[in-house]
């Protein structure tokens, strides 16, 4: 169903932006708008949304990565650093972790979050476009992308944009709210979504608009299998994918041999 | 260069799991910042990894140390530097033990180092110097009169409490040594190593004496 649209949306240089419908050049813009305006209250809104969960979530990214000492990762659209934080501990000072974000407000929060941590020596900040990334080939050993890749206008190009700089025995790690599964789960989550969220960035904020983009962004994101067949058709092998919270989010994983 | 994880198969990580590595992170980094000192200790573990594997439960956890706590995992594809192995029980005796208890679980095979035994024990010792003003932090709720009121009382309980484990510590080691026999106590040992001298100064003698006789059984042949 997604490629359709992207077919019908590429001749007409059009693409989704929430529910709204947009240039291709203008949704970097949006979403940068987007990204610029919560970046100050970015992890807060991440708790209160979800309750804390996504503390969970992320904690299940670093137990599947197979990220070990002396490591090369890059943590794509890690915008205010989460997953920097536990790998550069990870990785020891023989590796190195790249905070890698397309909006250089989230960049800047997360850099002085992991100074004021005494993070340093090990981690560099790269602003970067995951469509295009600047790295040579055969660069990392694991790629995670948390709740990022539905921000990414041509998610082909950053798939294989992605596969190209990884290492070959390396993997990506996809976190990205997906579809829900569990019966009965829909109608609730759809409430919560789009009549809680916004309300809660009003009054936390003060942008109701943002999270009602957050909200309609995440129903335009390819669900489970698409996404997965994304990656394969990427080149990616051994593809799977965890269902988290009832399929509210998922952790698509794929290696490159 | 391909990795060697291809070949294996990546274990699938519980999920309850999860919220519980959070919670034993946030409390014992809870724990730590109760005594400030420790983060400095702390500082000098950074870069070294010390792993414990629960052997009933077939779980492990690796601690990755820092001047900021430490940060808890299940899975770690690489190696750890130190590797402490035991059973469930084993560890609860190990952390309410005396050096004595201690010992005897090494000794026993209970609890197991590998790696570098040194850091290991360093790290462990950590927990032992902990030393929280539990005092000051109530008071921080309570106020002074009261927080120190509560702190005698406290005390009071701990001094006997100390007193119970160390009796529950002595009962346990002298119940394991002269009880279920399960391991000798120091007299035995001490008999058996007599014993075993005693025995290898006979064999000597009767080398001794063998030699002898195969000599002067040479000179008359």
């Amino acid at each position: 169903m997604e490629t359709s649209d992207q077919t019908s949306n590429q001749s007409n240089n059009t693409t989704h932006f929430g529910y709204e419908t947009v240039n291709k050049n203008k949704k970097v813009d949006k979403v940068a708008e987007v990204f610029h305006s919560v970046a100050s209250k970015y992890d807060l809104m991440n708790d209160m949304m979800s309750m804390g969960v996504h503390r969970i979530w992320k904690r299940l990214t670093i137990e599947k990565s197979g990220v070990r000492r002396g490591h090369h990762v890059l943590d794509l659209a890690g915008g205010t650093g989460d997953l920097t934080i536990k790998f550069s501990k990870m990785v020891g000072m023989d590796g190195q972790v790249i905070l890698g974000d397309i909006n250089d407000s989230m960049l800047k929060v997360g850099r002085a979050r992991l100074l004021d941590k005494g993070i340093v020596g090990n981690v560099e900040y790269v602003q970067a476009n995951a469509e295009c990334l600047p790295f040579p080939d055969n660069s990392f050993d694991c790629i995670t992308i948390a709740f990022g890749l539905r921000n990414v206008t041509d998610k082909d190009a950053a798939l294989a944009s992605m596969y190209r700089v990884l290492k070959p025995g390396g993997r990506l790690l996809i976190l990205e709210f997906s579809k829900p599964v569990a019966p009965g789960l829909s109608p609730l989550y759809d409430f919560y979504s789009f009549k809680i969220l916004p309300a809660m960035g009003k009054l936390i904020a003060n942008d109701a608009e943002s999270y009602r983009y957050l909200a309609e962004s995440i129903r335009m994101h390819p669900d489970q299998e698409t996404l997965k067949e994304m990656m394969c058709n990427a080149g990616f092998e051994r593809c799977d994918y965890s269902n988290l919270t009832g399929g509210i989010v998922a952790l698509h994983r794929g290696f490159k041999f | 260069m391909k990795s060697e994880s291809i070949n294996k198969e990546i274990p699938d990580i519980n999920p309850l799991m999860i919220p519980l590595l959070a919670a034993m992170e946030t409390g014992i980094n809870q724990l730590f910042a109760m005594d400030p000192e420790t983060f400095k200790r702390l500082a000098r573990f950074k870069g070294k990894i010390v792993a414990f594997h629960v052997t009933d439960l077939d779980q492990s956890f690796y601690f990755f140390p820092d001047q900021q706590g430490i940060q808890i995992v299940s899975h770690y594809e690489g190696e750890a530097d130190t590797l402490i192995s035991g059973s469930l029980p084993a560890f609860a005796r190990m952390a309410m033990a005396d050096e004595k208890a201690k010992t005897t679980a090494i000794f026993k095979g209970d609890v197991t180092i590998t790696g570098d035994i040194a850091l290991g024990q360093h790290f462990q010792a950590l927990f032992n110097q902990l030393d929280i003003d539990w005092e000051e932090h109530v008071s921080h709720i309570t106020g002074d009169v009261i927080a120190h009121s509560l702190g005698n009382a406290v005390r009071g309980i701990f001094s006997w409490g100390k007193n119970l484990v160390n009796t529950i510590g002595l009962d346990v080691s002298e119940y394991v040594q002269y009880e279920t026999r399960d391991i000798a106590s120091e007299p035995e040992i001490k008999h058996f190593n007599t014993e075993i001298d005693i025995i290898r100064s006979d064999v000597d003698r009767a080398e001794a004496r063998l030699n002898r006789l195969l000599q002067f059984q040479e000179k008359n042949k």
